[in-house]
């Protein structure tokens, strides 16, 4: 057994952990309108979690199982600032929903905790414990509205295909174990590039294609990506704008821990299935989207899309790439939570259907909102000079430095196609003619703050990215894979 | 305001935009009495610059330049040469006049329009002086939102399908622009840059540089329009108000052209003795092909709008040829074309404000109603066609003369374009002008009022000017068209080139290998007119304006101002 190491490397994950707890302690105690009280603990608890993460100088692994290293501090804050932001929307959301679970916040609390472990988790169990940790929660936060029949629904999908996905990555790991010996990622990674083809070799590649599968529902890529539009259109809007961008961080996050950088190995024999799940993913994503009638469910297939766009940084799989899609998950993240955003500002009722001529008119009746939601909808299509453009010319300036000159034209076209409908809610808010006077909205302040805070940083992200792109450069200097 | 004189000029109609944003909409005259103040001091601004304008330096002046995103090398460069001088020249002239006759035409949600058209004038002013690729593309893809609006809501019948039409052609084709230009950007030598000095003379594989050159030429082919990209350009015109259309047409359009002119023609010397035959053609067919439906309109506006289409395809024949006389004749005829299809356009919109048809059949003998207008309209359109004394004969003539020494035959059909350009003004004048005045509605109108003859006078005025007096706009881009041929022929030894006019005293110092080699070739004596002082620079920067070039050098700033007082 190796030296355990210094209990400083474990911060973040214990400041998640127990902030979890003492939030949950905290809402025992809560009733009525105190609920807001607990939510702002939450949003301490996200915040002073950030900021001692991204204190820590030491760098190191603890028990040759979780990591503190460029990687784990980046996504960690990204993680509570997304976190944060979420939440924050939440105060004003959830009351016009009706939901009483006070459990909500702690849930948020365990489900990041979850995704610091996977992302900085060296080895692959630990890694699948924190996949646990975070998706446990996550299955109750979708169903937390109990009154909403597609809110119980979302969330049994959601556990029975996330359960199904789970099966996948342990039977890989398993099978991973089996060709190298070892669940310890360095270890994996020294056995990946020793083995010669032969039997151990087929099973490793099995093995990995296994985990990806298991990420690959987690990320919602085509073709395990069925279960996305239900659950985010059922699940209320403040649990699906954290599942789409703190969720798939941690996965994504995991997945450059993992398979870009620890299995780069047998990344050289699966890039064909990379590439091809690449340009599926978003071709499938932005396709379908194009159809959608419901603001959510439109959001559900672009991030799909989006989802389609990182993995061009997997199949390329450099570690420049790996760069670009800690970038990209930034920017995404600030994007969809403007988008969410908008649509909760405006959900009277917080009904889980909203459709996207309901936004008719909006321009006009309401001009901030439709302005922050036109910000949004142009920097996910990739327009300069916000962030969503920045994103995708890191991310293929990355692909093409290693080669894949046909999937970038296949994501640029795919561009292309996301216009049509990206801009078609921009035509709907201005072009079309809604109620000219609309009831006044109740007010929602913490909305309207989220909503700016995440505005202004996808405009930031693209005029000043500054900040951001070193530390997602430093992140994947020195990944640490094992004791 | 003299040091980062672009910037401003760039900048305020924007901060003029925001101060808009925040007068409440009741206040109709103040709003736009603003927004034609805030647009007229670009305007001036321009006009400081052009007279400081060292007319002798085929490089970029007035350069300012800062790092934005030093990872991927893109920087906030901005600067112009005599070529993209004079079309900021056009928007900042154009824009006030749009915004002025607003009151005429725009009856609804009136500040929304004033800031679109504000926003969009620094989208394409950004666009014209951008010295960054990147930045070029930021304000180019930034120039679509003002004009989806514009369309969408202050169009006609039609008006969101024409939107959406103009923005998926123009994305369509800008994107893959993109991708070829972050493929220049990090295949840079000296790791990535986007500035454009910096990509002049970039060495690129055969294969590379042609799907480079396909790619750009694409992007800009969609927005000229060129045949058969164009048919996105009828509907955005029919359905745009009337300040939206003499936008589009007025400067938009020319973005296109401009693109060739700054990207294409000086980026790829191997690639365009494939390409610019092929571009020679589709221009002449664009030509003829615009000049035949045009003469088959019904509607007024659409006529114009292919007229468009065919004297777009004079420019871009003008920039196939790659002479001198062509290129200098392209360059002036977008000058020519956003003023005469401006004025006709605003022509257009007085008539459709009268009497809410554009039918040329519901018009005849109009002169006799309305002899001012009526003038008015006879002068630009004898300036569209061509009329000797006018500003048209001029470009036209010099495309013509630039084509026929690139390949006779296409100038000659080219030619015809012409003729068929007189039929189907003189045809439509006719109709619309002369006959009986038979119809009852026709009888009442009004004749010009004082506001739209303040609108008109302007560009009568230039359209006069220009034809009979070019030489001042002539000189202006002589230089920078002889430096941009420069680059297409490939006669500048590329590499020292482009590491020379970015590459610092600094980097001369300290780099080792190659870095030093870059700078030594700069200071070989075979380019002639070379400083000499290890700044390095082109044969045709001359001696005045070597210190605008070098924005790296702290003293730029202050060389500069000395030469604009």
């Amino acid at each position: 057994m190796p030296q355990l190491g210094s209990y400083t490397l474990l911060a973040p994950v214990l400041a998640a952990s127990v902030w979890a707890l003492v939030v949950l302690i905290a809402e025992l105690f809560s009733v009525g309108r105190r609920h807001l009280a607990v939510a702002w603990l939450t949003v301490v608890a996200l915040v002073s979690t950030a900021i001692l993460t991204g204190s820590l100088a030491e760098r190191g692994v603890f028990g040759g199982a979780i990591a503190l290293d460029g990687l784990t501090v980046y996504a960690s804050v990204l993680a509570c600032a997304l976190a944060a932001l979420s939440v924050v929307m939440a105060m004003d959301y959830l009351p016009t929903t009706g939901i009483k679970g006070g459990e909500y916040y702690p849930l948020i609390l365990f489900a990041v905790a979850g995704v610091v472990v996977m992302a900085a988790a060296t080895d692959l169990i630990v890694m699948f414990l924190g996949l646990e940790t975070m998706s446990m929660a996550v299955y109750v936060l979708a169903g937390i509205w109990k009154s909403e029949g597609k809110s119980n629904e979302a969330a049994v999908k959601y556990f029975l295909l996330g359960a199904f996905a789970s099966a996948f990555m342990l039977y890989g790991i398993a099978l991973v174990y089996g060709a190298t010996g070892s669940t310890v990622l360095s270890e994996v990674a020294a056995g990946a590039a020793d083995a010669v083809p032969g039997p151990s070799r087929t099973l490793l590649l099995i093995g990995a294609s296994m985990l990806l599968v298991g990420f690959g529902f987690k990320v919602a890529a085509v073709p395990f990506h069925l279960w996305t539009p239900d659950v985010y259109e059922g699940a209320p809007t403040s649990v699906t704008v954290f599942m789409a961008t703190v969720v798939k961080l941690g996965a994504f996050a995991a997945v450059i821990r993992t398979m870009l950088v620890g299995l780069e190995a047998v990344g050289g024999d699966l890039w064909l299935a990379l590439w091809l799940g690449a340009a599926a993913t978003m071709t499938v994503g932005n396709f379908v989207a194009l159809r959608q009638k419901d603001l959510k469910r439109m959001l559900a297939y672009s991030s799909i899309a989006h989802s389609g766009y990182l993995l061009i940084g997997l199949a390329a799989g450099t570690p420049e790439a790996g760069q670009a899609m800690l970038f990209y998950l930034a920017v995404y993240g600030v994007m969809n939570l403007g988008a969410f955003g908008v649509a909760m500002a405006l959900s009277e009722d917080g009904a889980t259907e909203q459709r996207i001529s309901d936004l008719a008119g909006i321009g006009h009746s309401r001009p901030v909102l439709a302005i922050a939601m036109t910000i949004c909808m142009l920097s996910l299509v990739g327009i300069p000079p916000l962030g969503g453009f920045l994103g995708k010319l890191y991310l293929f300036k990355a692909a093409l430095d290693a080669g894949l000159t046909g999937l970038v034209v296949v994501a640029v076209l795919n561009s292309v196609v996301s216009a049509f409908y990206y801009l078609g809610v921009v035509r709907t808010m201005y072009f079309e003619r809604g109620n000219e006077n609309p009831q006044p909205l109740a007010p929602r302040p913490f909305i309207w703050a989220a909503l700016a805070l995440s505005v202004v940083a996808v405009v930031l992200l693209g005029v000043m990215p500054g900040a951001v792109l070193s530390g997602a450069s430093v992140a994947l200097e020195g990944v640490l894979l094992g004791p | 305001m003299d040091s980062a004189v672009l910037t401003w000029i760039v900048a305020i109609p924007a901060l003029g935009a925001l101060l808009l944003s925040v007068i409440p909409e009741q206040a109709r005259t103040i709003l736009r009495s603003i927004a034609v103040a805030v647009a007229a001091i670009p305007f001036f601004l321009a006009l400081r610059v052009w007279n400081a304008f060292d007319t002798s330096n085929g490089g970029f002046q007035f350069v300012e330049r800062s790092e934005w995103i030093p990872q991927f090398g893109i920087s906030y460069f901005v600067g112009v040469d005599g070529i993209s001088l004079l079309l900021v020249l056009l928007t900042v002239f154009l824009t006030p006049l749009v915004l002025y006759s607003s009151e005429d035409s725009i009856h609804q949600r009136l500040k929304g329009y004033l800031v679109s058209v504000l926003l969009l004038e620094t989208a394409m002013l950004g666009t014209l002086v951008s010295l960054d690729a990147i930045l070029f593309y930021a304000f180019w893809e930034l120039m679509l939102v003002p004009m989806f609006l514009i369309i969408g809501i202050w169009g006609g019948q039609r008006r969101i399908y024409a939107a959406i039409k103009f923005v998926l052609f123009t994305m369509v084709g800008s994107l893959p622009m993109l991708v070829a230009l972050i493929y220049l950007g990090f295949h840079h030598l000296d790791g990535p840059s986007f500035a454009l000095t910096d990509l002049y003379g970039i060495q690129l594989t055969q294969t590379a540089g042609l799907w480079c050159c396909f790619a750009m030429l694409l992007a800009f082919a969609i927005k000229v329009p060129m045949w058969p990209l164009h048919t996105w350009l009828p509907d955005a015109h029919v359905e745009a108000p009337t300040g939206g259309s003499v936008i589009l047409a007025g400067v938009l359009l020319k973005m296109g052209t401009y693109g060739v002119v700054r990207f294409v023609i000086p980026l790829f010397p191997d690639a365009l003795p494939v390409f610019m035959p092929w571009v020679a053609i589709l221009a002449v067919v664009g030509i003829v092909y615009g000049a035949l439906v045009a003469m088959v309109q019904e509607d007024l506006k659409k006529l114009v709008a292919y007229s468009s289409v065919s004297h777009l395809g004079f420019v871009m024949l003008g920039l196939a040829s790659l002479t001198a006389v062509g290129v200098s004749g392209s360059v002036y005829q977008m000058l020519n074309h956003g003023i005469s299809t401006g004025a006709l356009f605003l022509l257009v919109g007085m008539i459709y404000e009268r009497r809410h048809t554009r039918e040329i059949a519901a018009f005849g003998g109009l002169w006799k109603k309305l002899p001012l207008y009526a003038s008015a309209f006879l002068i630009v359109t004898l300036s569209s066609i061509g009329l000797p004394g006018l500003n048209g004969f001029v470009g036209e003539f010099m495309i013509l003369l630039g084509g026929f020494r690139a390949d006779p035959v296409t100038a000659a059909i080219a030619t015809s374009g012409v003729i068929l350009g007189a039929v189907y003004m003189l045809w439509m004048f006719q109709r619309v002008m002369f006959g009986p005045l038979d119809k009852m509605e026709n009888r009442v109108l009004e004749d010009l009022t004082p506001r739209e003859i303040i609108v008109l006078a302007p560009l009568i005025a230039l359209i006069f000017v220009m034809g009979v007096y070019p030489k001042p706009f002539l000189d202006t881009m002589e230089a920078s068209v002889a430096t941009t041929l420069t680059y297409a022929s490939g006669q500048v030894p590329a590499t020292s080139r482009a590491r020379a006019v970015t590459s610092t005293d600094g980097d001369c110092l300290e780099a080792a290998g190659s870095k030093v080699a870059g700078c030594t070739i700069t200071a070989e004596p075979q380019l002639p007119a070379h400083d000499g002082n290890g700044h390095g620079a082109n044969a045709h920067e001359g001696k005045a304006g070597v210190g605008h070039l070098h924005s790296e050098d702290p003293h730029a700033g202050h060389a500069h101002e000395g030469s604009a007082h």
